[in-house]
């Protein structure tokens, strides 16, 4: 099912990091900029593996998900 | 005789028959908080005057010859991400200390209440419920009463730690992906996380809207039973039925362990599924497609709307956050739409997948979590020879089930000498009533118990 070219970058740079942040008119203290680095690729890592995967198109987000 | 052992259930059948009064019940179980809590730190503020208002009024219709509600006199607290009327709502942070008092109690205690049960105070937990250790830099760390140098678990850890500890018999708490089992499972208690949209989140401060369930703890699966009976149908279904179900046993029901993804656990954990399993004299093995894709769709939903939900205040007073919450806030408020819509889609696609599964079975088992509890401030931990970080990864059974909302019981499997940890009874969704007679045919086979412990 997974795809070979990855979804997402494997270079998310610190500067990339920073750049998020000012768009959404955060900004973070230096020390903590690593730290949300580290997070944001954590994150990314993980929505990897979700973006990879292939869905049928008809397949509706589970926003008002009840099971 | 009735002690700080005993059962919410035997509590108030004590009470009822006038064998102790409400008060003497409160007074008792408040002085214990007061000698022993300041090892556990377990509770953030105590309800002493409230206390004694609900208890007084629970033992004036004793005296009237009124009938008494099922928990009549029964002590319990919550979470403090619950609305307490008079008390700002914590939710773990500094922030809302700031806030101003709720002017009424969350829906669930106001249940509690009707049900008669006496409101001892608020409980510890990870910053806005964003973790698994209650590690809280504000508050302080709630420790398990196993062992005070190890974690409670989290986010729901004091709430955990004080039933463990015999405070209370009883506790509310929330899991949004895995907050009732991982403290359940390191306290060694029961733990109940309903189907997700089966208790009312009303007056409770929230987190992960798509994932945020309210929870309960107790020490025994006839206490999370009466409890879960009542604060989900009220006095619609009477809770003798909740308590009849329970006998039922365990005929009947086709019991599955989860296997590949949840055999990833060390050796403790996957002993006691095999114990769970000997005991319910189980052979039969399944397997969950993509469980890892699915605990990380759930890692980037919460990340996205715990990032959203906090991102007003990461600009205005980020310093004000506890240092362990705010970077994995902060990253998440960056996610994009595509990721977290791709998520979600992957989420109703999981939930049919396991749904097939639940035609062929009634019941999975799966560890609670993939060690036992690990020592406060411990960055990385090293399972069957792979290190990876402490604090997300006790989530890692836990995290895909609750993804989909699944019905789940935590039962404790003790370790003599050691720590204990928990095994997860998966049902159905709305099938809560069979993962509590799988945990009741447990703990009256003696294989799950959850004794008072105070070390």
């Amino acid at each position: 099912m997974s795809k070979s070219t990855p979804a997402i970058s494997e270079n998310i740079s610190t500067d990339c990091i920073k750049s998020l942040c000012e768009l959404h008119a955060i900004h973070p203290a230096e020390e903590d900029l690593n730290k949300v680095h580290q997070q944001f690729q954590l994150i990314a890592s993980h929505a990897q593996r979700v973006m990879e995967f292939d869905l049928h198109e008809e397949i509706e987000p589970a926003g008002e998900f009840r099971p | 005789m009735i002690d700080h052992a005993s059962h919410a259930h035997e509590i108030a059948a004590a009470i009822r028959c006038g064998k102790i009064s409400a008060v003497e019940v409160t007074k008792s179980a408040l002085d214990r908080i007061a000698l022993l809590d300041q090892r556990y730190n377990s509770f953030t503020a105590i309800t002493t005057d409230r206390a004694f208002t609900e208890a007084e009024a629970i033992d004036k219709r004793r005296a009237q010859g009124l009938p008494l509600p099922p928990l009549a006199g029964v002590p319990y607290a919550v979470k403090n991400l619950f609305d307490i009327t008079g008390l700002p709502t914590l939710a773990g942070s500094k922030i809302n200390a700031s806030h101003a008092p709720a002017q009424a109690d969350a829906k669930l205690i106001q249940t509690m209440q009707q049900a008669g049960a006496v409101l001892l105070g608020a409980l510890n937990m990870d910053e806005y419920a964003y973790g698994f250790t209650t590690e809280n830099h504000h508050y302080g760390p709630a420790r398990n009463p196993h062992d005070p140098s190890r974690s409670a678990g989290g986010s729901s850890g004091g709430s955990a730690a004080a039933v463990a500890a015999g405070l209370v018999p009883l506790s509310l708490g929330s899991d949004t992906n895995g907050s009732v089992r991982v403290p359940s499972s390191m306290c060694g208690i029961f733990g109940l996380k309903p189907t997700y949209g089966n208790l009312s989140l009303q007056g409770m401060f929230p987190f992960v809207h798509s994932l945020d369930h309210a929870g309960i703890f107790a020490r025994s699966s006839l206490d999370l039973a009466l409890s879960f009976a009542l604060l989900k149908f009220k006095q619609t279904l009477p809770h003798e039925q909740a308590i009849d179900d329970l006998r039922h046993g365990i005929h009947g029901l086709r019991i599955a362990t989860a296997g590949d993804y949840f055999e990833q656990g060390d050796t403790q954990s996957q002993q006691a599924v095999q114990t769970v399993a000997q005991a319910l004299d189980t052979r039969h093995k399944t397997s969950l497609p993509e469980v890892a894709r699915a605990r990380s769709a759930a890692y980037v939903i919460t990340a996205s709307e715990g990032g959203a939900l906090h991102q007003a205040n990461l600009r205005q007073q980020a310093g004000d956050f506890d240092p362990l919450t705010r970077p994995r806030l902060l990253a998440g408020s960056l996610v994009p739409a595509a990721w977290y819509i791709k998520a979600q889609r992957f989420r109703a696609w999981f939930h049919q997948q396991v749904m097939d599964i639940f035609r062929q079975f009634d019941i999975l088992i799966a560890p609670a979590t993939p060690c036992c509890a690990q020592p406060l401030g411990q960055e990385f931990m090293t399972i069957n020879g792979v290190s990876m970080p402490t604090r997300p990864n006790m989530g890692l059974f836990t995290q895909p089930l609750s993804f989909i909302g699944l019905p789940i019981v935590a039962v404790p499997v003790q370790q003599p000498g050691g720590m204990p940890i928990g095994v997860q009874i998966i049902a159905a969704p709305g099938r809560e009533d069979l993962a509590l007679r799988v945990a009741a045919f447990l703990e009256h086979a003696g294989v799950s118990t959850a004794p008072a412990v105070n070390n």
